[in-house]
């Protein structure tokens, strides 16, 4: 009954894209390729776990469902929405041109393959009834939970036959359910199937963006907004640093968002120097600008997702890189 | 008959109080200060420096942030009555009817303001009036709207209230409230 009701029922994805529109120099034509999406065809339902009370002036009967989200709860196609927010974002945020045929050699491939793409909510529905003698009441209520998004992606960034890299984005996403004062259930079940597409709608959105900075970091070694400054990009080719030794050596703990290790000690730094340290959250090179040298430590601002972040590490622990 | 008349007082008055504007004023400053992760409210960003320079606009926004809807009505008229005559004043005409609820109406006052120093918070209004108006007629076209929104934060990106704001407004374009 609850599944005939949420197959009428969707609603628009979408989101508005809040990174900063870049005008840096576009080099390199990138070509997508998106493999098939996993996202079921309809919208699901299955029965986690009920309760019955049958008490002699007091009757209550509760049941918990799970929802999958399927294709049939959105407006638009998944995957159309996917490749167009793809191709927004390269256009505000990135460094380089999408390019709509694979003409030559000269063109990067990007082979995304969405491998989980999986949108569930529990929704619980209760009555109870009780009566005594000459009087009678009941009540019934339904409530939703939080949409639990687990959105993976395989991205292949190739030129040519050759494999640049090879990286997976792993979204979980919690979206918490609006607790609105409407108490009609067909507005309920309306609110539960948008708060569930508004989930995977963010997941998407989180999951592209990293995609976006990650090519401008395979591209140039940075990110968008340090080159819009001067219109060039200011660190050199990853390619050249990769030639050198990296190690991994220490996870660093004190920083919230981001969780890092950073890679082998060398030169004497001082501010200004441009230093590069690793991710595990984006699972790439980060590269910084060293802010502040307090004694054993440094403070390196750095860019990530468009945003200018400031993290205080062991000078021992980034590894310096030769200025642009 | 006199106790009939104290009753219909009451339900009215109760009735009047139960309209709780979609739409709330506040001042730059304050909102910064918000956590608008959790807030469930729209928010009309009024500048703190106009509020200073502005009687009219200061004055209602005093009447706003205390619930005086009434009295912002009846402000609004004397101030017209008496000749005043100003954006500032159409301003807080707009933002009295969107109080109200008359968004045509507000949208009406809001187009006859050609003050370049409303001239964002007029675009954003714009958008969400033709929302309301939309919305009386039926379901508004979210993605049309997505796309308003998003050309407003990308034309004023520097502005991260505005960011903030428009953010919420699109969940309330999503949920159809």
């Amino acid at each position: 009954m609850l599944q005939s009701s949420l197959i009428k029922l969707n609603s628009s994805i979408g989101y508005l894209h809040d990174s900063p529109k870049t005008n840096c120099q576009r080099n390199n034509q990138v070509y997508f390729i998106i493999n098939h999406n996993p996202l079921d065809s309809i919208t699901t339902v299955s029965k986690i776990n009920g309760l019955v009370l049958p008490l002699i002036i007091f009757n209550h009967f509760e049941t918990t469902m799970k929802v999958k989200l399927g294709q049939s709860s959105i407006q638009e196609s998944y995957n159309t929405f996917f490749a167009s927010s793809l191709a927004d974002e390269s256009k505000r945020s990135g460094c380089f041109n999408v390019s709509n045929a694979l003409s030559n050699d000269s063109i990067h491939t990007l082979e995304l393959t969405i491998d989980t793409c999986s949108t569930t909510s529990k929704y619980r529905k209760s009555t109870t009834f009780y009566f005594l003698v000459f009087a009678y009441g009941w009540n019934i209520s339904e409530s939703g939970s939080p949409a639990e998004t687990r959105l993976q992606v395989t991205a292949k960034l190739k030129k040519g036959n050759s494999l640049v890299y090879e990286k997976k984005y792993v979204i979980n996403h919690s979206q918490p359910f609006v607790n609105s004062s409407i108490v009609n259930t067909n507005k309920l079940r309306s609110d539960f199937t948008t708060n569930m597409v508004e989930g995977l709608s963010f997941s998407t959105k989180e999951c592209i963006e990293q995609i976006v900075a990650d090519l401008n970091l395979s591209f140039y070694g940075s990110v968008p907004s340090v080159m819009q400054e001067n219109n060039e990009p200011r660190i050199q080719n990853p390619a050249e640093i990769a030639q050198d030794s990296v190690k991994a050596v220490q996870p660093l703990l004190n920083e919230q968002n981001t969780s890092l290790k950073v890679e082998s000690k060398k030169d004497q730094l001082k501010a200004g120097d441009q230093v590069m340290f690793f991710s595990f959250t984006t699972n790439s090179n980060i590269k910084g600008v060293v802010k502040e040298i307090k004694g054993e430590t440094i403070l390196i601002e750095y860019v990530t997702f468009g945003k200018l972040k400031t993290i205080e590490i062991s000078k021992y622990d980034v590894r310096k890189t030769r200025p642009s | 008959m006199k106790n009939k008349l104290i009753f219909l007082i009451i339900i009215s008055g109760c009735s009047f109080s139960c309209i709780t504007p979609k739409y709330y004023v506040l001042k730059y400053s304050q909102i910064q200060s918000l956590d608008l992760d959790k807030s469930l409210v729209n928010y009309i960003p009024l500048e703190d420096e106009l509020l200073r320079k502005s009687v009219v606009l200061d004055s209602s926004y005093s009447l706003l942030i205390h619930k005086k809807y009434m009295k912002l009505e009846n402000y609004v008229k004397k101030t017209e009555e008496s000749g005043v005559y100003s954006s500032d004043l159409l301003m807080a005409q707009t933002l009295s009817k969107i109080t109200q609820q008359n968004y045509s109406g507000a949208l009406i006052s809001l187009e006859r303001i050609n003050d370049r120093r409303f001239s964002l918070l007029k675009s954003l209004l714009i958008i969400d009036l033709n929302y309301e108006n939309e919305r009386m007629a039926g379901v508004p076209d979210f993605k049309k709207y997505l796309l308003k929104y998003q050309d407003l934060i990308d034309t004023h990106s520097d502005n991260l209230v505005l960011k903030r704001i428009v953010s919420l407004r699109l969940r309330f374009l999503r949920y159809n409230y």
